[in-house]
């Protein structure tokens, strides 16, 4: 009978739970979280963060074989013409052909290089933004489950501009190494550097010998490493970057507030 | 003479090496089953495709319509499997299917390899276990040829936006209006079924097109029969028989039409917009009957169509305009838009039920209105003007900040936020329609009527969080998902939605 008087109890709480208007949410804290490198988390299409071979490879040939590749060669060989660099090659179609030809050469020196020691290494370059981070978000949840009594690390999430701008360097010169959970071990990123100084010294039967020495192969690696942590930035700071492009093309819009209901 | 043939023939030969062929991907296995997540393992587990689905017994089951360059279907055999599919589901004893059906975007088709068909599987899967698997979810994907370069051209793909936009307005004709009407109308054979229609990008451009007459038509239709069905003695034979003409015309429309970064100009909203201003419309599907406001029901008005989109989505916050900004000329040029003042007579009428005098009008730039031509320039859900709600994100104890605009409020209640208790939000007269967790930071969220709003009819406009859909195309994921349960598939107080009483008032 005591067993049945609970059962009855506990059906009375929970239909009383249930009819009871808009009740708290509660809060259901999990010890794992799974968030793929370059992927958004809870997306239900990665399963397995593996940065498999075949991702490799085609990765790989967009840099090499597709019209982004040639497009790449074109876009910054027009701009070493228009500053004429080098200076020996003259800003003819020529030259312009040169340093479309000696950029391309430098991407597929970079991707092979990359291609290469990432599969050896077996690592993971692609990148995450920091609030999308498994750590940071366990830190969240923490912060949120304390609530209201630790209301101070919610609040100090909200100010951690520097962790990003540094989270967003570590990311380009660490990487992970690949596994099916996402969370393999950061190492440095040697596939990357190796990428950018074949990429540089790629283009060595191309330059005038002047451009061959360490020094200048060196400055053009720092260059392509440049694309590295813009890519890296962008994962970071797209929103931003959204909402500054945004808000040009939607200037000189008035909210309706100023012409609310009279 | 022969030489500039030669030329041109390996030209040829890469276009057509470039080039997605038009095809059918689906025409054997027009509707296959969705394996149920694993309860046991991770929440979700590779999906099993390939088995038809046939067996009546089968929960989650997902449907093939295939439509070509030019509006026609490939075969009628698709539309009649995913019909037997919705009527299979209702005859199960106790079972009240959702069905669920989603038009892709650019750069994807039908094909068994493409990503959003592989979203929508998942997706299937997670609406499934959220429902607790009791209701069947059927899902029926709308392919088109959105992609028309090969991914290994991403460059050129880019040049086809639009070639792809002319044909996601070309689409839309009778045969896919009708196979949504059809499809709506199947679904509610079970009055507590429900079906949702989804668009994405230019799927959205193309959903709203295919159902904006439409709807619009059955809405004036059931209005029209149930003003008629008052007018006569009640209880009468001609009374009854125009209630059944109401019904039949709510029936064949969707329950709640979602679209989700839209890629297609405002433009295509305005006129829905427009009549639902203008025939002040609300919709209260919670509420038994239409005198059952008194006696407590629920009352809240709910949306129709909903329009979201993020505000780290590039493609459609940039990418729109600057692709709309050449036919603009053309359009200017031509004199074809409306400008505000007497000359253009530009005006926008709002309505908004829950304020004392519910019609006004924007007349000028200063209360607020725009040109026609920014309605061009831009997607719905990213015009302050036309927003009926606002998405507001806990960033601390006591201050939430607003999606859209950046801008922080303070709660002084700390409960509010730690709780995420919609009603404690309201006591601070914040007119909050309801609240959510996300499923992994379990921040809180809330959804807030917009203050000052010109738009308040059930097509519900709005701007979300980069936390809950980070860009254009990332969607399928666990904290949108749980948004849109939470926000638009559960009553104000809480409890699974029904469908009670599906008409406008």
């Amino acid at each position: 009978m005591r067993v049945l008087r609970r059962l009855v109890l506990l059906a009375l709480l929970g239909a009383a739970a249930a009819c009871a208007p808009a009740q708290a949410i509660p809060i259901s804290i999990s010890e794992t979280v799974l968030v793929c490198p370059g992927a958004f988390p809870t997306d239900l299409t990665q399963t397995d963060c593996r940065y498999t071979p075949r991702q490799r490879t085609l990765d790989f040939l967009t840099g090499f074989v597709t019209d982004q590749a040639g497009l790449g060669a074109v876009v910054y060989g027009l701009g070493a013409q228009i500053i004429q660099s080098p200076p020996e090659w003259k800003r003819t179609w020529y030259g312009y052909g040169q340093r479309v030809g000696v950029r391309y050469t430098q991407a597929v020196g970079k991707g092979t290089a990359q291609y290469i020691s990432g599969f050896l290494l077996n690592d993971d370059p692609r990148f995450l933004a920091y609030r999308d981070d498994p750590g940071v978000i366990l830190r969240r949840q923490q912060a949120v489950k304390d609530l209201p009594a630790g209301s101070r690390a919610l609040d100090q999430m909200t100010h951690d501009g520097w962790r990003r701008f540094g989270h967003a360097w570590f990311d380009v010169v660490t990487v992970r190494r690949s596994t099916g959970s996402g969370d393999g071990r950061r190492i440095p990123a040697i596939s990357r550097f190796a990428g950018e100084f074949a990429g540089a010294y790629a283009g060595y039967p191309w330059y005038p010998a002047r451009e061959n020495s360490f020094a200048n192969a060196g400055q053009r690696a720092a260059g392509a490493f440049g694309t590295a942590v813009l890519s890296s930035f962008w994962t970071e700071y797209h929103v931003e970057v959204t909402n500054i492009l945004g808000a040009l093309f939607h200037r000189n819009q008035a909210t309706p507030a100023a012409g609310a209901n009279p | 003479m022969k030489a500039p043939w030669l030329l041109f023939a390996p030209v040829w030969l890469l276009l057509q090496g470039c080039q997605v062929p038009l095809q059918p991907y689906r025409l054997q296995h027009p509707a296959i089953a969705i394996a149920p997540s694993s309860q046991n393992g991770p929440s979700i587990v590779p999906v099993k495709t390939g088995q038809d689905c046939v067996a009546a017994a089968t929960p989650i089951c997902l449907a093939f319509l295939e439509i070509d360059d030019m509006g026609e279907f490939w075969g009628k055999g698709e539309l009649d499997t995913a019909l037997s599919v919705i009527r299979r589901a209702n005859r199960d004893p106790g079972a009240d299917p959702v069905v669920l059906t989603f038009v892709h975007g650019w750069k994807n088709n039908a094909a068994p390899d493409n990503s959003n068909v592989a979203g929508f599987q998942v997706a299937l899967q997670d609406i499934y276990a959220r429902l607790q698997g009791k209701r069947p979810v059927i899902g029926i994907y709308i392919g088109w040829r959105g992609n028309l370069i090969r991914p290994t051209w991403p460059v050129a793909q880019q040049f086809s936006y639009y070639n792809r936009e002319a044909a996601a307005t070309r689409i839309p004709g009778a045969s896919l209006s009708s196979a949504l009407t059809q499809i709506a109308a199947r679904t509610h054979e079970n009055p507590r079924a429900l079906a949702i229609f989804i668009g994405h990008s230019f799927g959205g451009l193309l959903l709203e097109r295919a159902i904006s007459e439409a709807t619009a038509s059955e809405i004036a239709q059931a209005t029209v029969y149930r003003q008629q069905a008052a007018a006569l003695p009640a209880g009468s034979p001609e009374a009854a028989e125009k209630l059944i003409l109401a019904k039949a015309a709510s029936d064949a429309r969707a329950d709640l039409v979602i679209f989700i970064n839209p890629a297609g100009a405002a433009t295509e909203a305005k006129p829905m917009f427009d009549f639902l201003v203008n025939n002040s419309y609300r919709y209260q599907p919670y509420r038994a009957d239409a005198s059952a406001t008194e006696s407590g029901a629920i009352t809240a008005d709910r949306p129709l169509i909903v329009s979201l989109t993020s505000t780290g989505d590039l493609a459609t916050k940039v990418a729109v305009p600057i692709g709309h900004a050449l036919p603009l000329l053309g359009f200017k040029a031509a004199g074809s838009f409306r400008d505000l003042g007497p000359s253009g007579h530009y005006e926008l009428s709002c309505f908004d039920p829950h304020e004392p005098h519910p019609h006004w009008d924007l007349k000028t730039k200063k209360d607020g209105a725009v040109p026609q031509s920014s309605f061009y320039m831009n997607t719905a859900p990213h015009m302050q003007v036309l927003q009926s709600h606002l998405m507001l994100k806990a960033v601390g104890a006591t201050r939430m900040q607003v999606a859209s605009t950046g801008e922080t409020i303070t709660i002084h209640n700390p409960q509010a936020i730690a709780q995420c208790n919609r009603d404690l939000f309201n006591a601070e007269n914040l007119n909050i329609v309801s609240t959510f967790r996300l499923a992994d930071t379990q921040a809180c969220f809330a959804i807030q009527e917009r203050p000052h709003r010109c738009n308040g009819t059930p097509y519900w406009m709005m701007e979300i969080d980069p936390d809950v859909v980070p860009d254009h195309s990332t969607i399928f994921t666990q904290r949108f998902i749980q948004f849109l349960m939470d926000t638009f598939f559960t009553t104000p107080e809480g409890t699974p939605m029904q469908r009670i009483n599906p008409h406008l008032f």
